[in-house]
């Protein structure tokens, strides 16, 4: 859009690529009367601005310096010649307007101004050099004779780059003023949050859509007080006692209450809103924001009562463990005083759970629990006591031993005793399943031995 | 008798019903019962007397876990007076505090429980 001073044509009211042939004869104002003190003349050359005068059909009579200045064109050029001989015009559409602007003055004798041109000035080197955009405005006066005539055609041309410059600046204003509040409402409308505002005075004056499209109300509707007959009856009274607190102390309004929805549901909604000072501090408007924590609050309700269910039943069952608890060692300590030879064996390798101490005494030198019969007590294994264990593991049928013989070391010595025990092997189930095996026994030795004495006796030759 | 993991997770169970309570007060869903920050009448306070003291009352997790807990009762009753003043979401943002004294409660309870089975 620059247009370098030198480089014809943009700007026609102030200079031509020139070189047009003068046809016309200069014309030369009289010069001045000389009864007048002033040299009208020289007074109108030096006015402070941009003038050039022609006649009615555009003959140029005279220009100011001014207008020899920002035209870049010597006057003696100009003169004589018509305005679109002397500044011709870029393109025909430039012209066609200077023609109908000089039209218009001609018809109604009144002025014409034309449209805002860009011409820009060389900035002086001392200033940085370059050119300086500039935008200026020519305006055609009619200047009429006596008889009311139109005699000359005064073109004033302005400077109005500041004025061009505000207006632009004005018009960028506006239009960022106006998209910041369509940002803003832009923002307000589709936040997930019911959004509304409030004068001073505590009047609802703004609903955002979300409010509007969850209520199934218009603004209208619920505007001023009027929300409030959305509440849930039981809510509305403290809602709206909050409401005035905050409104009368300027304190944040953070309440939360049962909201209508448009399909008749009444939802858990938290309320909160912020007054908003000016410089003063004096409150002048309220903003407030809603969010449905229906679903938070009754997930809250449900894991209350989740977790209170669990705590009763653990409690229950803490309980049936402690009965539980309490029977076993009732258990244990019959088991452990029984005047007989009792353990357990778990599981289908015979592993010792428990001994009694009257068990334990059989082999005081072998560590039992934890061990395997097969691991403690190797010398039963080719006395098919293994056998029979598992035997009676699997089928579930009991065994019972009489006076059943077998060769033990019981003592650290190395050497297998003959033993002889009346016992019972019985399995146990544990969830429908074999589970272990308890032994019952007691020791028969010495009776067997006082019997077999005895038979001897009796056999004895001789009896 | 002596304590089991089954204690120890009875324990746990009644911390957990705590904070369920007291984010029930703070939701609005419940009241507050005056037993709830009560270190006499609260369930865990109760544990902590008669089942873990009892036992264990020598080990210094005890007195350290006796005043998590009392910390996170009164922190509680703190943030339930807020909500009742209107402070609701500052009451809620409190929830923070109680959550890291029952993550303290959480671990000295792993650590009595896994002294307890090593000793055992």
């Amino acid at each position: 859009m620059a247009q370098p001073p030198g480089s014809p044509a943009a700007v026609p009211y102030f200079y031509s690529s020139s070189g047009f042939a003068n046809r016309q004869p200069a014309f030369m104002p009289a010069p001045p009367a000389s009864d007048s003190p002033v040299d009208y003349q020289r007074l109108f050359r030096s006015l402070p601005d941009n003038f050039l005068l022609m006649k009615h059909d555009a003959t140029i009579v005279d220009n100011t310096d001014g207008h020899v200045a920002v035209s870049l064109k010597s006057r003696e050029e100009a003169v004589g010649r018509t305005l679109f001989e002397a500044y011709p015009s870029t393109d025909q559409n430039q012209g066609d307007i200077i023609a109908a602007s000089h039209e218009h003055v001609r018809q109604h004798l009144e002025p014409h101004a034309m449209p805002v041109i860009r011409y820009d000035l060389a900035r002086p080197a001392e200033q940085g050099g370059g050119f300086e955009e500039m935008y200026w405005q020519a305006t055609h006066y009619p200047l009429l004779d006596e008889q009311g005539q139109l005699e000359y055609i005064l073109q004033r041309t302005q400077n109005i780059t500041e004025q061009y410059r505000a207006a632009q600046e004005a018009a960028r204003a506006q239009v960022a003023l106006a998209e910041s509040q369509d940002r803003i409402r832009f923002v307000l409308e589709n936040l997930p949050v019911l959004i509304w505002t409030a004068t001073a005075g505590g009047d609802r004056d703004f609903f955002n859509s979300r409010w509007l499209a969850f209520t199934g109300r218009t603004a209208e509707e619920q505007m001023g007080e009027q929300w409030s007959t959305s509440i849930h009856p039981d809510d509305r009274e403290r809602v709206l006692a909050s409401w005035k607190k905050s409104v009368a102390s300027g304190e944040l309004y953070q309440v939360e209450y049962r909201l209508r929805r448009h399909d008749g549901q009444y939802r858990w909604i938290l309320v909160r809103a912020t007054p908003r000072r000016d410089a003063q501090g004096t409150i002048n408007l309220w903003v407030g924001g809603a969010t449905d924590i229906h679903e938070q609050r009754q997930m809250v309700q449900e894991l209350l009562s989740a977790n209170e269910t669990q705590a009763v039943l653990a409690e229950q069952a803490y309980q049936l463990y402690q009965k539980a608890e309490n029977q076993r060692e009732t258990f244990q300590s019959l088991l452990l005083q029984a005047p007989a030879m009792i353990c357990i064996l778990r599981g289908a390798e015979h592993r010792y759970e428990f001994v009694n101490p009257n068990y334990q005494q059989l082999f005081p030198h072998r560590e039992l629990l934890g061990h395997t019969v097969e691991e403690v007590l190797p010398e039963v294994k080719d006395q098919g006591i293994i056998g029979i264990l598992d035997k009676v593991y699997q089928t579930g049928e009991t065994f019972h031993g009489d006076e059943m013989k077998m060769q033990l070391e019981r003592d650290a010595s190395k050497a297998l005793k003959d033993s002889y025990f009346n016992f019972v092997y019985q399995q146990f189930r544990e969830n429908d399943e074999p589970a272990g095996i308890m032994v019952f026994a007691f020791e028969v030795t010495e009776f067997v031995h006082a019997r077999q004495a005895l038979e001897r006796l009796d056999n004895a030759p001789g009896n | 008798m002596a304590l089991s993991s089954f204690d120890f997770q009875q324990a746990r169970v009644k911390l957990v019903l705590f904070k369920s309570r007291l984010r029930s007060v703070l939701y609005g869903v419940r009241e507050a019962e005056p037993a709830l920050f009560s270190v006499a009448d609260n369930p865990v306070g109760q544990w902590v007397r008669t089942s873990l003291r009892p036992e264990l009352g020598a080990r210094p997790e005890v007195r350290e876990l006796e005043q998590a807990l009392q910390h996170m009762l009164s922190t509680g009753e703190t943030l339930a007076t807020r909500y009742q003043r209107g402070q609701i979401e500052e009451a809620r943002a409190g929830l923070d505090q109680v959550n890291a004294f029952a993550e303290q409660i959480e671990a000295l309870l792993m650590a009595l429980e896994r002294g307890f089975s090593t000793a055992a």
